[in-house]
């Protein structure tokens, strides 16, 4: 177990913005803390890293607990989601700064800080650009520079807040595929802090979802998508529709688009519904369609399912859920409104 | 961000002996270098107690400085204020090149030594000056009389109030004013009713800054003045006259009306500037013309 | 502009046409005397010793201002302006009164045979004050506008505060340093009312060069006092540029991409 964080609370004036929470993070895994703006995640992760301190709780860095240890020893490497490069210095320069700060006891010769530097320029992909300065550099570029010099002085975590958070969709897209490469490569404990569940799916060992200042669940992405643990983890990972109590029990039952079935024979647990709208969601078609009182849902089929159908806007179909969630429990604040399929 | 606080963090903290030592080393540089020479000023004045300014202002030399001072303030003022509106409407809507260079045109009378000035206009208006032989002609006197300091003092004062108005004309843009005009305002309109009310605050500390100016400057009017006690000595230059006198109890007093001046100078800065990031601050929140056109609170 | 132009511009040429009619050789002289390189020196000597002084005093203000939370901190931050707000002639008599041998601060200095007043130092200690503001007022706002990420990112990288200041916040103010100094230094050689009271106006010794032009003035030698005004003109016009030059650094340093 490389980070033990337990109970960490932390208040900002009046609201709680970590409620206790506890987790553990083994050595070597890259796992992502997933939630919307305001959650805490983000408080969580300066946290372990030492830039803000909880008022209570505590965090075990390898066996270490890091109450009171400077910011200068724990070896954290933290990238920050706008890079916070030394724009006065060099590519270069910026990389190699963690090596040249240190006292001179403890700093290697320039020789080896040198062929250290360049050769996370290789792993960067960024040799020729050593001597530019950040304000010469895309976004893309700049984080990848960032990251080079959080590994300079080989951490034993690696923190990331919200690292792609700036960039273009299609950089974040390429971009975080790298990390997850270079994740493979070196092995290094990492954490990072995402909004974009699509990211946090796509990138991490594990997920740990958080509202409120409380973590929801924590699991493999396929866990996290297949088996959410509560209406929120549900919602926020991926549209959703909720459908009103029937005859599958009391309680609401959470669908995803594309496990509904559209057919036009009745099924036993099919729902009648009125086609609104068809469209093309990139690869698949999403079909709308209003069910009983006046509550609209989304179904995505593939584009063969939708022409065999020769549905059109007007017409009645039946969705039959092919798999679905309902919770015992529904906490007041989580009203199911006929928009939340789209909330997200 | 909304997860970050915004009180001290570690890593950007300094050590709290650091901090207190430099607390401490700025509080004695600022109190010994400024707070000092200031004091000393009014301890000097009341040295024989409240009856050096009775004496200082029974002195019909001194009346006649104060009352000089004002005038000349009188007609400065309010001159260089209509000036430096018109023309920091004008240079901020100049396009981008010609503004810098106006802008340096503006600075100038600024940043070159009041004695300077002063000379300037000796050269122009005293003896063997440019305008010397029409002047005699029509024997009007403006070196060594009261028109020489207006001008002089209208010369130095001149950038304050465009100087203030021009970053804030900048930074506002044009998008109300042309609004007003969409809606068929005239040009006096929208100047008194849009214009005006947005830079008021800036304009009113620009004012108090030239006027503080104009009561308070020195080098340049005693270029221009010829120190003749009781007809062309403004206040400083009394001042000066008395300390050369070694009447310093006087000095002192006559002195302290003027650093009066500045202190009011100073709460109106503060004033000013807190005004400035209130409106700055309600402005941010505004989203565009919303709050302007239908008359709703920000 | 025609306003303009007519009370900015038409002294400045007739400054410029008065020199011209005075032939090389009358210029020289009138700048050449050894009366006139002393007040030189002494002119711009001590504006660069204070504007100096001032840059770090005005870092270690501007630092205090900006960054720590404590009691009386608006009130400090007001009294910064306060050499800019008062009056020359006030600051002049001020400053002799408190420097003179029966001063507060010159009856302190006497016993260690330190003379402040009608000597060089009275003109930097004046400048001193005079120089204050600009420099906390140029670098104040960078300060207040550094982004903490940056910090933060140095200090998790293993740097001690010392060396993040040295390296990473230091050069970051620089350009406001810079144009913070020369304001300073451009505003102490032109400085008249606040030094000619401390300075005693010792010809060859504590003589700045505004006063000799103001002396030859009295003695109606215009050609003499207009020869130095030019000079004093160029050196001014040049700063002006270089100030300039210095702000634009400062404008495209820290704003952020």
């Amino acid at each position: 177990m490389s980070i033990g964080i337990h109970n960490i609370r932390k208040r900002f004036g009046t609201s709680d913005v970590l409620a206790g929470v506890s987790l553990q993070i083994r050595t070597g895994e890259l796992v992502a803390l997933l939630g919307p703006s305001g959650c805490g995640k983000t408080t969580l992760l300066r946290i372990i890293a030492g830039l803000e301190t909880a008022d209570s709780g505590s965090v075990v860095c390898y066996d270490q607990d890091t109450r009171g240890q400077s910011l200068r020893d724990r070896r954290v490497g933290f990238v920050f989601q706008h890079y916070a490069l030394f724009r006065h210095l060099t590519v270069f320069e910026n990389i190699a700064f963690g090596l040249r700060a240190r006292p001179r006891h403890n700093r290697p010769p320039e020789a080896e800080i040198q062929s250290r530097v360049n050769r996370l320029l290789d792993l960067i992909q960024l040799r020729a650009q050593g001597n530019r300065h950040p304000d010469q550099l895309s976004g893309g570029q700049r984080q990848r520079v960032a990251l080079a010099r959080a590994l300079a002085i080989e951490p034993r975590v690696l923190l990331l807040d919200e690292p792609f958070g700036a960039l273009d969709a299609q950089v974040r897209v390429e971009l975080r595929r790298w990390l997850r490469q270079r994740h493979a490569d070196l092995g290094v404990t990492t954490l990072f802090v995402t909004h974009d569940q699509e990211e946090a799916l796509e990138v991490a060992d594990r997920i740990v979802v958080m509202n409120g200042g409380r973590i929801e669940q924590v699991g493999v992405p396929a866990e996290v998508y297949a088996h959410p643990a509560t209406p929120f983890v549900c919602r926020f990972l991926g549209s959703v529709n909720v459908l009103p109590a029937s005859a599958h029990g009391s309680s609401k039952v959470y669908v995803r688009p594309h496990e509904l079935i559209l057919s036009r024979q009745a099924t036993s647990d099919g729902i009648s519904g009125c086609v609104t709208s068809i469209s093309s969601a990139g690869p698949l078609a999403r079909v709308e369609l209003e069910i009983a009182n006046a509550e609209h849902i989304e179904v995505l089929v593939a584009h063969d399912t939708a022409t065999e159908l020769h549905a059109v806007p007007g017409d009645a179909l039946f969705v039959t859920p092919k798999r679905w969630h309902t919770y015992e429990e529904e906490p007041a604040s989580e009203t199911a409104s006929p928009t939340d399929a789209w909330a997200i | 961000m909304s997860e970050t606080s915004t009180h001290p963090r570690p890593g950007v903290s300094d050590p709290p002996w650091l901090r207190n030592i430099l607390i401490v080393l700025a509080v004695t540089y600022l109190v010994l270098v400024v707070l000092l020479p200031f004091v000393s000023v009014l301890t000097q004045a009341l040295a024989r107690g409240f009856s050096t300014y009775g004496r200082a202002l029974a002195d019909p030399a001194g009346r006649s400085a104060i009352l000089l001072t004002l005038l000349v303030a009188a007609i400065v003022v309010p001159l260089n204020t209509i000036f430096g509106v018109w023309l920091a409407l004008g240079v901020a809507r100049t396009r981008q090149r010609l503004r810098r260079l106006l802008e340096t045109l503006v600075d100038l009378p600024f940043s070159v030594s009041p004695v300077v000035a002063g000379l300037l206009f000796v050269l122009l208006f005293g003896r063997h000056g440019w305008f010397d032989p029409w002047l005699t002609a029509h024997g009007i006197h403006i070196i060594f009389a009261v028109p020489g300091l207006v001008l002089a003092t209208l010369f130095v004062t001149l950038p304050f109030v465009a100087r203030e108005l021009i970053p804030l004309l900048e930074s506002q843009g044009l998008e109300e004013e042309e609004a007003a005009a969409l809606l068929g305002a005239s040009r006096w309109r929208i100047f008194w009713r849009i214009t005006l009310p947005n830079i008021k605050w800036a304009l009113l500390y620009g004012v108090i800054l030239c006027n503080a100016r104009a009561m308070g400057e020195f080098g340049a009017v005693s270029v221009v003045s010829g120190h003749i006690r009781g007809r062309t000595n403004t206040l400083p230059l009394h001042v000066e006259t008395l300390f050369n006198d070694y009447d310093f109890t006087a000095a002192n007093a006559m002195a302290s009306l003027l650093a009066a001046l500045g202190v009011v100078t100073l709460i109106a800065r503060a004033i000013t500037e807190w005004q400035i990031a209130h409106t700055r601050r309600n402005r941010e929140s505004d989203s565009g013309l919303d709050s302007f056109a239908y008359g709703k609170t920000p | 502009m025609s306003y303009l132009s007519l009370v900015v511009l038409v002294p400045l040429s007739a400054i410029v046409l008065k020199s011209l009619s005075i032939d090389w050789h009358t210029f020289w002289g009138a700048i050449g005397t050894s009366r006139v390189l002393a007040a030189c020196k002494l002119t711009f000597g001590a504006a660069f010793l204070a504007a100096l002084a001032n840059t770090f005093s005005g870092l270690l203000l501007a630092w205090v201002l900006s960054r720590y939370r404590f009691p009386g901190r608006r009130l400090l931050d007001a009294l910064v302006d306060l050499p800019f707000a008062l009056p020359t002639a006030v600051a002049g008599i001020a400053l002799a009164g408190l420097y003179a041998s029966d001063g507060w601060i010159g009856r302190l200095l006497q016993p260690l045979g330190i003379q402040v007043a009608y000597t060089r130092l009275g003109v930097c200690v004046a400048l001193l004050f005079i120089g204050l503001p600009f420099v906390v007022r140029a670098v104040q706002p960078v300060i207040e506008d550094l982004d903490h990420s940056v910090e933060e990112s140095a200090a998790c990288l293993g740097a001690t505060r010392g060396y993040t200041f040295r390296r990473v916040i230091l050069p970051a103010l620089l350009p406001a340093l810079a144009s913070g100094f020369a304001m300073a230094f451009a505003r102490g050689i032109g400085e008249y009312g606040s030094v000619i009271f401390i300075a005693g106006n010792i010809p060859k010794v504590s003589e700045i060069v505004p006063l000799l032009i103001v002396a030859r003035l009295e003695q109606f030698d215009y050609a003499g006092a207009t020869a130095l005004a030019v000079t004093m003109l160029t050196v001014s016009f040049l700063l002006l540029l270089a100030i300039n030059a210095l702000q634009d650094w400062n404008r495209r340093r820290y704003v952020r991409n």
